[in-house]
């Protein structure tokens, strides 16, 4: 008994925000920068009729109209929910046309979302509780960032993506592993709307590079996530491949949380992989948070000329603070 | 690492077009932003081995005070 992923689709909104968007809008910084740096060109931005989970019910039309199999569980990340409640999941289950005796709901998790529903998606098919599972990430942080917060803005991104895990008699799934701190929670944070109120009169603080927010926008400490993201996941990398019996050499590609080309070309190097073996695409779409490695892994799998069952280590990091990963098989051109 | 090999690497990861030397006061220079408070975060830790906290960072004056922070 086993897991595998048949599938996945994903969609951007229709704005596109190039760097000499950016640079028209903030004349006075060098946008170049994040061409090189960071690795990316364009972010796609929804707008105010836009949500997430229009985004996610797109690609997953896109995916289930192409794969044609019965879901019977829907697994829904996401950070940017459609109400307080109900859960977002549910409204998904009936814009989807999905029959009414599927499983639903959504979990909060950013940049370590997917590879987490990956290992629930596992859980549920050996577990014989469900056989095809709809994993969903669906995100849209642009909407709390502050329109003078140029940092956030040029690094985050919104998109949804769709992925169809089935149960196999064969098993493409390998070992996960998770990891928690909570106590970075602060690090990256939109602190008001929940327990503290939304607050119009909140005040405008200063950070970084003369960038402007209030407790209602997103909030980052890029320092130290990018501490926190190279103290703690190359030895998480390491760990987990010794967990799943392998070296690095035996890893066809190591597919990362997309976070930014710099920190990610910094983490291979602490791991010692190969360049080939690594994967830094984020020229279309920069970070979208739970969105990235299920981008990513599709866009490798597009690149191969068929699927051969090569080894994937995926492992994302992020707010929490939160990581986790696990190893797949390529089993299917997704 | 000599500080000469040291500067000359620091002006090529922070792609610094003007001439800098140990005096060279960091917020001074029109490349110093937050994108390359991250680089010298990562190449501390990747050439010296050294943590610089976001705080570090932020209180470094001149190029001397980086090198001093990472024992050069």
């Amino acid at each position: 008994m086993g897991a595998v992923i048949k599938g996945i689709e994903y969609e951007f909104p229709g704005k596109r925000v190039s760097n000499e968007d950016l640079q028209k809008e903030f004349p006075d910084y060098d946008f170049s920068k994040f061409e090189s740096k960071v690795g990316i060109l364009a972010r796609y931005v929804t707008d105010e009729n836009t949500s997430a989970l229009d985004l996610a019910e797109l690609a997953g039309k896109k995916l289930l109209n192409r794969l044609k199999l019965e879901v019977d569980f829907i697994l829904y990340c996401t950070q940017s929910p459609e109400y307080y409640l109900p859960s977002t999941a549910c409204i998904l289950q009936d814009r989807l046309g999905l029959p009414r005796n599927v499983g639903a709901f959504d979990f909060n998790l950013g940049c370590s979302g997917y590879t987490y529903g990956l290992a629930f998606a596992k859980g549920l098919i050996n577990g014989g509780i469900a056989k095809n599972v709809l994993l969903v990430t669906a995100e849209t942080y642009t909407k709390y960032i502050n329109p003078n917060d140029k940092s956030n803005r040029a690094i985050f991104g919104d998109a949804a993506t769709a992925t169809l895990i089935s149960y196999e008699e064969q098993e493409s799934f390998g070992e996960f592993s998770y990891g928690t701190d909570g106590s970075g929670y602060d690090k990256l944070i939109v602190k008001n709307g929940c327990s503290i109120p939304y607050d119009e009169k909140a005040q405008i603080k200063s950070y970084g590079s003369d960038n402007q927010y209030s407790d209602n926008n997103l909030y980052m400490d890029g320092p130290a996530v990018f501490n926190f993201t190279s103290d703690v996941v190359p030895e998480f990398t390491e760990e987990l491949l010794e967990k799943n019996g392998l070296e690095a050499a035996g890893i066809g590609q190591f597919i990362f949380h997309q976070a930014n080309a710099f920190m990610l070309n910094t983490m291979r190097k602490l791991l010692g992989a190969k360049k080939e073996q690594f994967y830094i695409n984020l020229k279309e779409g920069g970070n979208t948070v739970s969105c990235t490695i299920p981008i990513a892994l599709k866009r490798y799998s597009d690149s191969l000329e068929e699927a051969d069952n090569q080894k994937i280590a995926l492992v994302g990091f992020g707010v929490g603070l939160s990581w986790s990963g696990g190893v797949i098989n390529l089993k299917y051109k997704l | 690492m000599t500080k000469e090999e040291f500067i000359e690497n620091l002006k090529e990861e922070l792609e610094i077009e003007s001439n800098i030397d140990e005096g060279t006061v960091l917020q001074d220079l029109e490349e110093w932003d937050s994108l390359s408070q991250m680089v010298v975060i990562g190449f501390a830790k990747n050439q010296f081995g050294v943590k610089l906290t976001g705080d570090d960072v932020e209180s470094l004056t001149t190029i001397k005070s980086l090198m001093d922070k990472l024992g050069l």
